[in-house]
């Protein structure tokens, strides 16, 4: 992927840090979408906030009652670990299972997505950055709203 | 310490034109804090030195219901069974840490899942790893006389047999059970009363906490 000329500030250099890292660590000549983002210390940031928000939101946070939000966080930050190949093995629970029979709405899954790309702004995620990672997260809607699903196979 | 540092036991002999068995005893417990208000869903048990007679294992449940565990605080004879039915139609994850019973359960919706066998005697605190309003208490305890104090903080034991008993008492919050009371019962006693006197346990807010992950929390 191009690597678009960026104004050198504090966060920059941090980026650049990581890059570094990454191809010291021989991982990839280019740096992973997460680690482009500033890696788990920004996303579990990003991600904390966001879902601090939609759990305070009355319109949004049915799905969210008596949930251990730590939990969530933490879940959400290992998965995008994941897709944006930050080197994660996502060991959560399936996100179909896991969102089956909450009733959780397409209103409320967008205002979620809302959330999550002003606190990616506010967390000085590029644009660009911001995209990939929606493109990577739109695919789960299916999975999240409105899931009615039986148990899934017993594995053992 | 969290139990009260003796656990006061006042032995009350009530005439009672009851009728009772030769063999067997009943023992009425009250328990209490300790400004004398009864304590509800106090856990009591009479544990024999004699052999406990061998019995066939017994199924308990605790469901789960509106995100809370039913009932909240359970007691059980070690080598019972427990059902987690799961009455709500989201998926519960329902795990302990604690020594006595260790375990991780997920219950989904429509699937019943086999019962646990708590097989050692002690405290199992139980928690739901996605929902941390949810905590629940089972007690297993080495005895099959044991009970729960209703509103009034008073439970009936019945059927003891003949022979000495070290009684205890335990409330949500407490490490572990009261001192015992020791208390012989012979053959055609009279109903006896005791009384323990508990500091009353604080009810957690959120379930256990899992081993090493309390420091992510909130990150």
């Amino acid at each position: 992927m191009p690597i678009r000329p960026r104004p050198v500030t504090g966060l920059r250099v941090l980026t650049a840090v990581s890059m570094l890292a990454a191809s010291v660590s021989g991982a990839s000549a280019h740096p992973s979408l997460y680690a482009q983002m500033g890696g788990t210390k920004v996303v579990a940031a990003f991600v904390s906030v966001t879902i601090d928000q939609v759990a305070a939101d009355p319109k949004l946070n049915q799905s969210f009652r008596d949930v251990n939000l730590g939990r969530v966080k933490r879940e959400l930050t290992s998965y995008i670990c994941q897709l944006a190949g930050g080197g994660c093995k996502y060991t959560g629970i399936p996100i179909r299972e896991v969102h089956a029979n909450l009733g959780i709405t397409q209103a409320q899954f967008f205002g979620l997505v809302q959330i999550l790309r002003r606190q990616m702004r506010l967390h000085h995620v590029s644009l660009r950055d911001r995209n990939q990672l929606l493109a990577l997260l739109a695919p789960l809607e299916p999975d999240v709203v409105d899931v009615k699903v039986g148990p899934p196979p017993r594995t053992h | 310490m969290r139990w009260a540092a003796t656990a006061w036991a006042a032995v009350s002999i009530a005439a009672s034109t009851m009728p009772i068995c030769a063999a067997a005893a009943t023992l009425r417990i009250r328990v209490l804090d300790l400004a004398g208000r009864p304590l509800k869903d106090a856990v009591v048990y009479a544990v024999p030195d004699s052999p406990v007679p061998s019995t066939k294992p017994r199924t308990a449940i605790i469901d789960q219901v509106h995100r809370q565990f039913a009932p909240q605080v359970n007691v059980v004879q070690v080598g019972t069974y427990v059902d987690f039915p799961n009455s709500d139609n989201i998926l519960h994850s329902v795990y302990s840490f604690s020594p006595a019973k260790t375990f991780v359960l997920r219950l989904y919706a429509g699937r019943t899942e086999p019962p646990i066998r708590f097989d050692k005697p002690g405290i199992v605190v139980m928690g739901c790893q996605i929902h941390d309003s949810m905590i629940a208490w089972l007690l297993v305890v080495n005895t099959p006389y044991f009970g729960k104090t209703g509103a009034d903080g008073s439970v009936v034991l019945r059927h003891l047999r003949v022979g000495h008993y070290r009684v205890h008492a335990w409330d949500v919050g407490m490490r572990k059970a009261s001192p015992p009371h020791n208390l012989p019962i012979v053959a055609g006693a009279p109903p006896r009363q005791i009384t323990f006197r508990l500091k009353a346990g604080r009810m957690p807010q959120h379930g256990p906490t899992m081993p090493g992950m309390s420091a992510h929390h909130g990150m």
